[in-house]
């Protein structure tokens, strides 16, 4: 079981610049991006990104240990969407650096948590985490019914021009 | 592949050498102009591709279908089959899915396409793949043709080559499928639609389609800026910018809004 994860250029430039935004204390942003699942039936299924909610600058709390860390209501908020089950919910964030980003170790601690209450809430849904990099992107995605997540995928940026990325292996920029 | 093949078209750039390896085209409709399509398909070296058409190939095809052959008639062969052909001869590598159902009964196949470009005579036709793609983040690209005529005057070939882009505007917006025609088709009460065609308008025609496929694919040309829509004035064998453009070029598509994406979800009432 595979998936592809389709992200539109006008809203991957809108997360963009939200997550490039400078914060009073954060040294980074975060934010959820809503994204549906199709082709259910399929070997790959579909994972279609619609909308970027951004996390308030008052929801973060200071915590220089790590490079943002949220409150409980955007988490809250996001887990909501979920329990619609009219979509999937992905945390997301940014390295700013060229080339593919890796997920850190705090993120592969500090996400998961995240993402199994989003599973929990809605679980006929994808849910995961996308990490952006300055021309790049990563994800972790869990499949309705999948307890890990599931790594053979690919990303493309849905644009003029298009943007084609191996999630697995490093050979195309976004 | 051979290096020769990336040498003489490498000002397209490293974005075309990764999607002509990965990007996974549809072509609906590959007679007449989606004959052209699947025959430049193969030869720039697409590696991925699905076409999509139900009929089987006829006497009245051969004058407009690029890669068929007479025996074919009597051979009743279907149409993706005579693609696939084309496709083995250029690219006997490739993965080649030939449907020879409607698209509607693999839509999954069609779902999976990176982009899809459409060559059918129906405006009912361009309306449900667009909405298949709108909804599943595809870009469209459309061409058709028809040839007017007027008494007393030449006939009049006239076509069009529109891009539909999630986000952008779309074929209504365009309108390249308005109610009004869609009104008259359905007034036909399900009857074929015939439309005139020729070879050397459907070659100019796709000829466009796949410029712009490629630009959408790997921007290569800097500046083909979307919206697209380009209109096909047959009788001076003429390419340009569709006036309909005029005014729409920021146009905001209320048909497909956003949110409406993804699988269809039943709602318990």
């Amino acid at each position: 079981m595979s998936w592809c994860l389709r992200i539109p250029e006008a809203l991957l430039r809108a997360i963009r610049a939200d997550l490039s935004r400078p914060h009073a204390f954060a040294a980074e942003r975060v934010g959820f991006v809503e994204a549906a699942l199709g082709n259910k039936d399929a070997e790959e299924k579909l994972i279609l990104a619609s909308a970027y909610v951004p996390v308030p600058d008052a929801e973060y709390i200071d915590d220089p240990t790590v490079g943002a860390r949220i409150g409980g209501a955007p988490i809250r908020r996001a887990v909501e969407r979920a329990l619609t089950g009219r979509t999937g919910v992905f945390h997301v964030h940014a390295h700013e650096h060229g080339g593919r980003p890796r997920f850190s170790g705090i993120d592969l601690t500090e996400i998961p948590p995240i993402v199994r209450s989003l599973r929990v809430a809605g679980r006929t849904q994808p849910h995961g985490a996308l990490l952006l990099s300055r021309d790049a992107a990563a994800a972790m995605v869990w499949l309705p019914g999948s307890d890990a997540p599931n790594i053979s995928g690919r990303i493309t940026i849905v644009g003029r021009p298009m943007r084609f990325l191996e999630n697995a292996s490093d050979h195309g920029r976004v | 592949m051979d290096a020769s093949d990336v040498d003489r078209q490498g000002f397209l750039g490293s974005g075309f050498a990764l999607a002509r390896r990965v990007a996974r085209i549809g072509a609906v409709g590959v007679s007449g102009g989606g004959s052209h399509i699947v025959q430049q398909l193969a030869h720039l070296g697409f590696d991925r591709v699905t076409m999509f058409d139900a009929d089987v190939f006829g006497k009245e095809n051969l004058h407009r279908h690029v890669g068929a052959r007479h025996a074919d008639i009597a051979a009743q062969t279907k149409k993706v089959a005579i693609g696939q052909r084309v496709y083995d001869d250029v690219r006997p590598n490739a993965i080649v899915r030939p449907v020879d159902k409607r698209w509607q009964d693999r839509a999954d196949l069609l779902r999976s396409c990176d982009l899809v470009i459409g060559c059918i005579d129906t405006f009912e036709g361009r309306k449900e793949i667009e909405t298949t793609a709108r909804r599943y983040l595809i870009p469209y690209i459309d061409i058709g043709m028809d040839v007017f005529t007027v008494q007393g005057a030449p006939p009049r070939v006239v076509g069009q080559m529109a891009l539909s882009l999630p986000g952008g505007p779309c074929l209504e917006c365009l309108s390249v499928v308005t109610e009004r025609e869609l009104a008259q088709e359905a007034s036909r009460y399900g009857g074929k639609v015939i439309r005139q065609q020729v070879v050397n308008a459907n070659g100019q025609l796709a000829s466009a389609a796949i410029g712009v496929a490629l630009d959408v694919l790997c921007g290569w040309s800097g500046d083909l800026k979307p919206p697209i829509l380009l209109q096909y004035d047959g009788n001076r064998c003429t390419i340009e910018r569709s006036r309909k453009l005029n005014g729409r070029e920021h146009v905001r598509c209320p048909h497909f809004p956003a949110c409406e994406v993804g699988d269809p979800i039943g709602i318990d009432l």
